[in-house]
């Protein structure tokens, strides 16, 4: 039996083994789950997406009623998740920096708060904090009737335990003025950045590029601004109410607070005009509301991974030799610069591969929502489990739609990874377009870099 | 040259390799005989440390026969199996493992794959130990002894399997000059034993002293092949490209 | 070199070595380099200081003052080991266990580490604590409690509160109490609303009403003497007015309003039948207290009743203490003590009402005492908690102390425990001194004790209801089967997906790996529980807290493998050409060569994954297992605890971080100790 001792064959045999005592393994496990499914007659189908949902979905009253589909009830829940997802990812990334500078700091007391707060914060289960914050933060607040707002007023946040409301800001028919000279002062602050660029270039001159080009742009936005708030108001204004059309005095008008948000942008003077939320018996209309749960989950979330990523930072930036910063000194650039040529970028590639794992936690964990009954895409999930018991059709779309999430938070992390990664004799500078498939694939999953949770 | 092809323990035969579309090695043929000792070089990246590893397949040839002491290198485990066997193979990087101690390193391969009992075993390594002449570290670890005592136990954990074939990757490239010594001191002792030894080294002095036979590969090709005397003799008729080497090593 | 003419300067006169200017050494030198560096720094300095000493006074002044901690110390076997507490022969399992666990720890500190005196030194200290600190506050008088006794309703805010004449209580055999009428407390409303102590419904409303009155009085003299001020606006004056006459209208005093103190109370202390009269008396303002000595356990019932037609007298008695109520099951014994079993094989549980004193542990299981076919009212917890802002002698006695009592039970033969194994083994390794390269015999015995672990802990553990496992006791459990059983499954998945020359192994490998990493673990843990009864629908008769361990263990694998991976990767594969070159298969290349040092270099990473998991593991109780966490969640549901999630939530939080910093101090130990992926950079 020559062949059986044969390298190549050996190996071909060994996976046909594999290969076929996992497919038997697998059509049994398929075939049994079918028939139990079966008997119980809970065959799998994606039928019922298009039925009746018929529970309610708080904070998305307005764009969701239970007489909505499953599979819109799917969506809203997938859109409160992204939400989460959105917000933390940055607002994480800004808190963890600072805290991880906390964390670096040369005075002693700053860094050993920083440091105990990181420490108490990774060393005990998201839930738990989840749990706190939820129902001795969030829920201690006072209820709608008695909600703080700040400042009095027209407040700028409202505080209440149903959640937190922002004001709004809405564009009036001037915008489009304004919007127009904005643009202009844009391209002439891009003409200014590629002009003196080539100065700097040609001459070594030092030309304040940044300030430059900041000042053209914000320069001409304020301008266009004051140009588009110059017309006069009108002075009266054309409402249709209960079917028949009046026209009355604006300052009136607006004095009684009778005109709906959009008559409201209509008679305002400037490009941009505040809603400010309004309390109208048990809620507030107006304004940008988020409910309680959703602020307490993505605050949870956010302190959580920010107590990660500060120790990542500071990691990073432990990383980066000493000996570099003493060169780039030694070359006399000044701090800054050898904090932005030097340090950074080195200590970049040391903190964005655990820095993207950590993204990939705070997208995973927001599947926390469920304790605290917020109706994320798991919340709302189990919820037509419940009703529908297609455990196996539901459980499918779940765990695709969080890989996608998940691969897609990977694809761009690794993105950024090989952009920051050092160029040896190995890099490849150029692929073929026709590998970008492969290259995809190479970046999701397979070469993707090993780093401790 | 003392060789014949009767008395050839290896023998190749137009052997090919590619790394990828590199051509790595070209139709490379040559006879080596037992006792013989055959010393490789070449400029850097000319294929001679992949041709060493060729010989007990840790890089796969494409093309080709090679046949080591009448039994072919093919894709059959056995024979594989068979000729790791019959040949050691000391590194660059000497490839010592951390996690075990000098003797347990030397008595490893003998006890898991010649299947002796452990007191045959450490007692066979501790008079390689001596013949290496480190007994006095059996009991490190590795990382405790300096780069010549590495190599040299590398040395002996080869000899422990008995083979009749050494092969060296350049093992002295690694080491710090004052330890270069000790270490070719050990390869001459082996080369005087009779140990068939296939070298690939920068050591011309070595190469002079105890080379039956030298390679010298440029290219992935064997350009040139002789006695050490007619080799590094610069009025002797050479290839150019023999010769810009040798005028930049003599 | 050119100029050699020049003659050479010598310097005879040596310069004497002088200390360090003070501002760059010691103590001065360390707060001028961490505390006041530049301008920023010392007023980041003076903020942080600020804010902690504020941080830190107000968490003390909340704990002693404020916080509740009742439903951690009436609760902590519950958290410990959940509805294992109601049955002995489980407690008996699981304390075997941890024994067992805390030697295992104590021989392996032996094995790896040392212990220097200092670590003696403040084992014993603390150790010491759990004892002294019980002996100490138990010598305290408790605080007193407050009880009304009286015909007006008490009225403060919306709350109105009619006083209770008779109620019952619980007490031991030879305890004294004592019955006085509160004298001080009456006096002015001053006195009366800085009362501490436990008081009833009616005291509660009277002390609340005097703070109203007290604050009230502040307020008007703060008016009075803004008023004074000529410069005031006008506008300002006339809102100050219109404020104090409000003021004014309201204000009453409390202890005239509802003629405090002002009369007699005749007392009798009455047995459980509700007839036999133990003691009776009249307690007047200034007069003796009436001390009695009970005569046994249980329960006795105090009668009071006010001698006038409209007043109310405050009481302040000793030794009666509010009573809580408790749900209790635990396994039925029969006569000879052994648990009865029912024909299907399960033991039989029973439930019934415990009643709890509040202020320790005493407990009847008698029957509330009944009036004409009525239950007595209990001086009950819920209507009865502490009021007031509590005193240091009050938290040491009611709060402090018995943690540290009823903490000591299980901690102190836990130390007991690593100290003997620590013991053993350095007299084993000084009788068989070990000899080179063998290692210490202790590590031997650690290194086999440690193996056989899972396997003894699977005995003990296996005969009690897995149903019934909860706390902290089921935390770690999962914690432990999640690692102990993902182990194999991670490495082998670690080792097939660098299984370059079987690509189908390898990509299944992968495709495993990062599917599992790729959703949550709530997702699969909810699998477990939903979908796994849908194999086989026997499956649905497995306990949840097997299901979840399944669900854990191919989680934990996935992250595993990753780790494992890693390890593979640090290792330079000359490694792996050397082994082949000497002939040895790929099998014994992997067991003898890779896998041995992969495993050392990522202890640190495994260790790491532990504290993940052992954190995460509170997930369960999502899907509805009584972990710490959700066991903390059910506590705070319960009607005499409500209101105390910051106390709950405060204790589970610390528990967690306990251990997993301990789990994360060990590591950076053995990191540092070069025992694990050190070993090769370092030697």
């Amino acid at each position: 039996m020559a062949l059986f001792r044969d390298e190549r064959f050996i190996k071909i045999f060994l996976q046909l083994v594999f290969v076929a005592v996992f497919f038997t393994g697998l059509i049994l496990l398929v075939q049994s789950v079918a028939s139990a499914l079966a008997a119980n007659n809970l065959t799998p189908t994606f039928a019922f997406l298009d039925e009746r949902a018929g529970f309610a979905i708080a904070g998305a009253e307005t764009y969701y009623s239970p007489d909505d589909s499953y599979w819109r009830a799917y969506v809203v829940g997938l859109e409160n998740t992204l939400r989460v997802i959105v917000v933390g990812l940055p607002v994480t990334t800004i808190l963890g920096i600072i805290v991880g500078i906390m964390l670096l700091s040369s005075n002693f007391l700053v860094r050993s708060i920083a440091q105990f707060v990181v420490e108490v914060l990774r060393n005990t289960p998201l839930l738990v904090q989840l749990f706190a914050f939820y129902y001795i933060v969030i829920l201690a607040l006072p209820p709608v009737q008695n909600s703080i707002e700040i400042p009095e007023g027209n407040p700028l946040l409202v505080l209440n335990n149903r959640g937190i409301v922002f004001p709004e800001l809405i564009m009036t028919p001037r915008f489009a003025l304004f919007a127009v000279i904005a643009l202009v002062g844009v391209a002439i602050g891009a003409a200014f950045w590629s002009e003196s660029g080539k100065i700097i270039e040609r001459t070594g001159r030092v030309i304040p590029r940044v300030r430059g080009t900041l000042a053209i742009v914000i320069g001409v936005g304020i301008l266009g601004y004051v140009v588009a708030s110059l017309p006069p108001p009108p002075t009266t204004i054309t409402v249709v109410r209960d079917g028949g059309t009046m026209e009355v005095a604006v300052s009136e008008s607006l004095e009684e607070n009778i005109l709906t948000p959009e008559e409201r942008a209509s008679v305002a003077r400037t490009p941009l005009t505040i809603l400010y939320p309004q309390r109208a018996g048990l809620r507030y209309q107006n304004g940008n509301p988020y409910t309680a749960t959703y602020i307490a989950l993505t605050v949870s979330l956010i302190i959580y991974t920010a107590a990660f990523v500060a120790e990542i930072v500071r990691a990073g930036i432990m990383a980066v030799d000493r000996g570099q910063i003493e060169a780039s000194r030694a070359l006399g650039l000044s701090f800054e610069r050898t904090l932005s040529l030097v340090i950074l970028p080195q200590a970049l590639r040391v903190i964005i591969p655990p820095l993207g794992n950590q993204y990939l936690n705070l997208a995973k964990n927001s599947s926390l929502a469920i304790a605290i009954a917020f109706a994320d895409l798991f919340q709302v999930s189990t919820t037509i489990i419940n009703q529908r018991n297609q455990t196996v059709s539901v459980f499918a779309m779940v765990m695709v739609t969080y890989l996608i999430i998940s691969l897609s938070i990977a694809y761009v992390m690794n993105w950024i990874n090989g952009r920051f990664e050092l160029v040896t004799r190995d890099t490849v500078i150029k692929r073929p377009l026709w590998r970008r498939l492969g290259d995809w694939v190479n970046y999701t999953v397979l070469r993707r870099p090993h780093v401790e949770r | 040259m003392k060789t014949t092809n009767a008395e050839a323990i290896i023998v190749c035969n137009k052997v090919n390799k590619w790394y990828g579309d590199f051509h790595v090695l070209r139709d490379v043929s040559v006879q080596i005989a037992q006792k013989e000792v055959v010393v490789v070089i070449g400029p850097s990246g000319s294929g001679k440390s992949t041709f060493i590893r060729c010989i007990n397949r840790l890089e796969e040839h494409q093309e080709g026969d090679i046949i080591v002491d009448g039994i072919p290198l093919g894709n059959d485990v056995r024979n594989i199996a068979a000729i790791r066997s019959e040949i050691g193979m000391v590194f660059q990087q000497f490839n010592l493992f951390p996690h075990l101690t000098v003797l347990q390193n030397i008595t490893l391969a003998p006890m898991q794959v010649r299947r002796q009992s452990r007191a045959e075993a450490e007692r066979k390594a501790m008079e390689l130990l001596e013949r290496v002449r480190i007994p006095e570290q059996a009991n490190k670890y590795p990382g405790q002894l300096s780069g010549g005592q590495q190599q040299r136990v590398a040395i002996a954990r080869a000899l422990a399997m008995e083979p009749k074939i050494m092969l060296f990757d350049e093992p002295t490239s690694a080491l710090d000059p004052e330890m270069i010594k000790e270490v070719l001191e050990v390869m001459k002792d082996l080369a005087r034993s009779g140990m068939t030894m296939i070298c690939v080294t920068h050591e011309m002095g070595f190469a002079q002293e105890v080379g039956d036979r030298v390679l010298f590969f440029d290219q992935g090709r064997i350009v040139e092949e002789g006695t050490p005397e007619t080799f590094f003799d610069l009025s002797a008729e050479h290839h150019e490209r023999t010769r810009a080497f040798l005028d930049q090593i003599l | 070199m050119s100029s050699n003419s020049q003659p050479t300067t010598i310097y005879q006169q040596d310069v004497p070595r002088r200390h360090a200017p003070i501002t760059a050494t010691g103590v001065l030198g360390w707060m001028r380099a961490n505390l006041f560096r530049t301008w920023f720094d010392s007023i980041l300095t003076v903020v942080a200081t600020l804010f902690l000493i504020s941080a830190i006074i107000g968490f003390i002044e909340w704990t002693v003052g404020a916080a509740n901690w009742y439903s951690v110390l009436r609760n902590l076997s519950n958290l410990m080991v959940g509805s294992l507490q109601a049955s002995p022969e489980a407690l008996v399992r699981v304390n075997l266990m941890t024994l067992l666990l805390a030697f295992g720890i104590g021989v392996s500190l032996r094995a790896w580490s040392r212990v220097g005196l200092r670590g003696w030194l403040w084992t014993a200290g603390v150790s010491a604590l759990f004892v002294v600190i019980p002996a100490l506050t138990s010598t305290l008088p408790l605080p007193p409690s407050m009880v009304t006794s009286g015909s007006i309703a008490v009225v403060s805010g919306s709350v109105s509160e009619t006083p209770i004449s008779t109620f019952t209580f619980i007490g031991r055999a030879g305890e004294t109490i004592r019955l006085a009428v509160a004298d001080e407390a009456g006096q002015d409303d001053q006195n009366l609303a800085s009362i501490s102590a436990f008081g009833d419904r009616a005291a509660d409303a009277l002390i609340n009403a005097a703070r109203a009155q007290v604050a009230a009085q502040t307020r008007l003299a703060e008016i009075e003497r803004l008023l004074s001020d000529e410069s005031l606006a006008a506008g300002q004056r006339a809102l100050l007015t219109s404020e104090r006459d409000n003021l004014t209208e309201d204000v009453e005093v409390i202890s005239e309003r509802y003629a405090l103190n002002s009369a007699d109370v005749a007392v009798r202390v009455l047995a459980a039948d509700g007839e036999t009269v133990l003691v009776e008396g009249l307690l007047s303002p200034g007069g003796e207290a009436l001390t009695y000595t009970l005569p046994e356990d249980g329960w006795y019932i105090l009668d009071h009743a006010v001698q006038a037609e409209e007043a109310n007298t405050l009481l302040q008695l000793q030794g009666v203490y509010p009573v809580l109520e408790r749900s209790v099951t635990r396994t039925r014994l029969d006569a000879d003590g052994n648990p009865m079993v029912s024909r299907t094989g399960q033991t039989q549980t029973e439930s019934f009402i415990q009643h709890v004193r509040l202020t320790d542990d005493f407990t009847t299981e008698a029957a509330v005492p009944r009036i004409d076919g009525e239950d007595v009212t209990r001086y009950l917890f819920v209507n009865n908690q502490y009021r007031g802002i509590r005193d240091l002698t009050d938290y040491l006695v009611l709060h402090f102390g018995p943690f540290f009592e009823r903490t000591g039970r299980a901690v102190l033969p836990s130390v007991g425990l690593v100290a003997l194994g620590y013991l053993l083994m350095q007299l084993l390794d000084r009788v068989l001194p070990p000899v080179p390269p063998a290692p210490k015999l202790s590590r031997r015995v650690a290194f086999w004790l440690w193996f056989a672990m899972p396997f003894v802990v699977y005995f003990i553990i296996a005969g009690t209801d897995a149903r019934n496992w909860g706390g902290l006791f089921l935390t770690f459990l999962l914690t432990a089967v999640g690692i102990v059983l993902s182990f194999p499954i991670g490495v082998l998945l670690a080792l097939g997906r660098r299984a370059d020359d079987l690509p189908v192994v390898k990509y299944f490998c992968i495709l495993v790996i990062e599917f599992v990493r790729g959703v949550p673990l709530i997702t699969v843990l909810f699998l477990a529980s939903l979908a796994l009864p849908l194999v086989n629908p026997a499956l649905s008769e497995v306990p949840g807290a097997v299901r979840a361990m399944v669900a854990i263990t191919i989680f934990s694998a996935a992250y595993l493998a990753e780790n494992v991976r890693g390890g593979l990767q640090s290792i330079p594969p000359g490694q792996v050409e050397a082994a082949k070159a000497l002939g040895m298969n790929p099998v014994q290349v992997t067991l003898r060569i890779t896998l041995p040092q992969a495993l050392r270099a990522v202890i640190p990473a495994l260790v790491g994954q532990c504290i993940s998991l052992f954190k995460d593991t509170s997930l369960v109780a999502i899907v509805g297992l009584a972990d710490l966490t959700r066991i903390a969640d059910i506590i705070v549901a319960q009607a005499e605890y409500i209101g105390l999630r910051r106390e709950t939530y405060l204790f589970v939080a610390a528990l967690y971080f306990i251990f997993s910093f301990a789990m994360a101090y060990v590591s950076r130990k053995i990191e540092l100790s070069g025992s694990g992926a050190a070993r090769q950079v370092q030697l």
